[in-house]
């Protein structure tokens, strides 16, 4: 087991922790691809709480995640995020809880016509209108901390993948989510930066987010999570606790 | 085939073995009865309403995107710097990569109309002073409206609707969804925007060089004998107010149309890439049309006639 799978995630435990992401009776599915399948599922997300989600092979998992953010209507039941629904017409609330989220993509995650920077600071921007320097240093920061060029003016077309995964996971992790969706966060990316990138979503709960980290079985590293890290899989269109 | 006279017809078949042999004809070439042209009349004018209602529908939607863009527009929270950075990104594209394009297009129409007025003129024994009421209406009312119009569909449109079109198929509004960017806000209202703003100014740079080219190239010639400076007081003497409230909404709303259809068109994109190509083609048609389209009832509205007909 790593080292920082044996560090306790800091829990509030003198007052109860904000639910993030809830999901009640939901029943979702998506015709149009082998998507991750689900019936009257609950699950209960809070601050500080890490949720792994593992997957039969081949199942996708992008149109369930849209799902989580609203951008999809399941079929039954529904999902709140900090205590609000996506239903309703309040776009402005809507958009502002997206911003919250940090989303690792599985699938295409890049505007093609805009450069690898300019994609990374895009909801950081748009939402927050961060200046630009005060985003440089919190790039740099985690380019550093995940052993990465400073990211250049190319699009995405012409970098390679795993440059472009770890990026990926920078956007993702600026501007301090409180909830981190990740589908198949390790795609592409080697063994040896495994370690680094779970450490960065430790540290990001600690600092009160919460994180769905959904992932193939064979590739979810079980034993690099903190102890307190829920397990589960997709067993017959039901979400089972692991271990 | 010949018909009797009971209005029975027959038909003439050759058989494999050469032999001619007389087919009594069908029912269904008797001449209908009434009750059968009346259903045929309802299902063509059933066909006509649906098809008018569609339309109407469509009208109503691209209004309502319009309507929606300026409404967006006006607000000073819309104009993040992402959706600055893609206005100004299609400005340039638009109308500033596009300004050689318009003046060689115009140039070119310029020389053939002012040199074929003058000519004509010159045929009928008029005097070529007479050509400058002609060029002014013609060129601000009708000609110039439309090359900036076709230029911008032409360069820009297409490529709008490409762009949305890719964007949407490829998941890429998705990830911008995702993050909470709204793609009306970042993406249709800066483009409507700026085809509209593109429309405007290529107008006013299409008059000019047509005018300036069809004189030089017609004083060239010799089919225009008035010195530059009588050419230019005889036009300045043609303008009056209702050619600018003419001018005006007549490129605003034709550019408007234009960059709605375009954007509109780009995001009813079902299935995969290869549909793409076919829904640029027709965002270009759509929008082509509906510039015709507004062109002829803005002159019905304003002149109260299009082109030479008389209509209010």
């Amino acid at each position: 087991m790593s080292k920082h799978a044996t560090r306790t995630i800091v829990s509030a435990d003198a007052k109860p922790r904000r639910k993030v992401l809830v999901l009640e009776n939901l029943t979702f599915r998506d015709l149009t691809r082998q998507s991750l399948t689900l019936r009257n599922a609950n699950l209960t997300i809070c601050e500080n709480d890490l949720v792994t989600i593992g997957l039969p092979p081949s199942m996708e998992s992008r149109a369930f995640t849209s799902m989580l953010q609203g951008l999809r209507m399941p079929q039954d039941g529904r999902v709140l995020y900090d205590g609000n629904d996506w239903s309703g017409e309040n776009y402005v609330l809507h958009d502002r809880m997206r911003s919250e989220i940090g989303r690792v993509f599985d699938g295409k995650a890049w505007v093609e016509n805009m450069n690898i920077y300019e994609n990374v600071v895009l909801a950081q921007r748009h939402h927050r209108n961060r200046p630009l320097h005060e985003l440089d240093h919190e790039i740099q920061y985690w380019s550093r901390r995940f052993g990465i060029e400073p990211m250049n003016s190319q699009r995405p077309a012409f970098v390679g993948k795993t440059f472009l995964r770890i990026c990926e996971w920078i956007r993702a992790l600026i501007g301090s989510p409180r909830l981190l969706l990740l589908e198949h966060p390790m795609r592409s990316v080697p063994s040896s930066r495994f370690e680094s990138l779970i450490q960065a979503v430790v540290s990001a709960i600690e600092a009160g987010a919460a994180a769905l980290w959904i992932a193939p079985e064979s590739d979810l590293p079980r034993d690099q999570f903190p102890p307190s890290t829920r397990h589960f899989c997709v067993r017959e269109f039901q979400l089972s606790p692991v271990g | 085939m010949s018909i009797h006279s009971d209005g029975l017809a027959t038909l003439v078949t050759l058989r494999a073995s050469g032999e001619i042999c007389l087919v009594p004809a069908s029912r269904y070439l008797t001449p209908p009865n009434q009750w059968q042209l009346g259903r045929r009349f309802a299902r063509t004018t059933e066909l006509i309403g649906k098809r008018f209602i569609e339309t109407l529908k469509v009208v109503i939607s691209l209004l309502a995107l319009i309507w929606a863009v300026f409404f967006i527009a006006a607000s000073p929270r819309s104009w993040t710097p992402f959706t600055r950075l893609v206005f100004a990104r299609q400005l340039l594209f638009t109308a500033v990569d596009g300004l050689l394009v318009a003046m060689r297009i115009s140039a070119a129409v310029g020389v053939l109309v002012i040199v074929q007025t003058a000519m004509w003129l010159d045929a009928v024994g008029a005097t070529t002073e007479g050509i400058t009421p002609v060029l002014w209406k013609a060129v601000i009312h009708e000609i110039a409206p439309l090359i900036a119009s076709l230029v911008v569909i032409g360069r820009s449109g297409i490529a709008i609707s490409t762009e949305l079109a890719t964007m949407l198929v490829s998941g890429e509004l998705e990830v911008l969804e995702s993050q909470g960017i709204d793609p009306m806000t970042t993406l249709i209202m800066p483009r409507v925007l700026s085809v509209t703003l593109s429309v405007f100014c290529l107008a006013i740079v299409v008059a000019t060089t047509m005018l300036v080219t069809g004189y030089m190239i017609g004083w060239l010639v010799g089919v225009i004998h008035i010195p530059w400076a009588n050419f230019l007081e005889k036009l300045l003497y043609e303008v009056n107010v209702l050619d600018f409230v003419f001018f005006v909404p007549k490129t605003i709303v034709a550019g408007a149309f234009a960059g709605a259809i375009c954007c509109a068109d780009g995001l009813t994109v079902r299935g995969t890439m290869a549909d793409i190509p076919r829904i640029a083609s027709r965002s270009g048609i759509h929008a082509m049309t509906a510039v015709f389209g507004v062109s002829a009832i803005m002159s019905i509205l304003i002149y109260g006639r299009i082109l030479v007909f008389k209509i209010l």
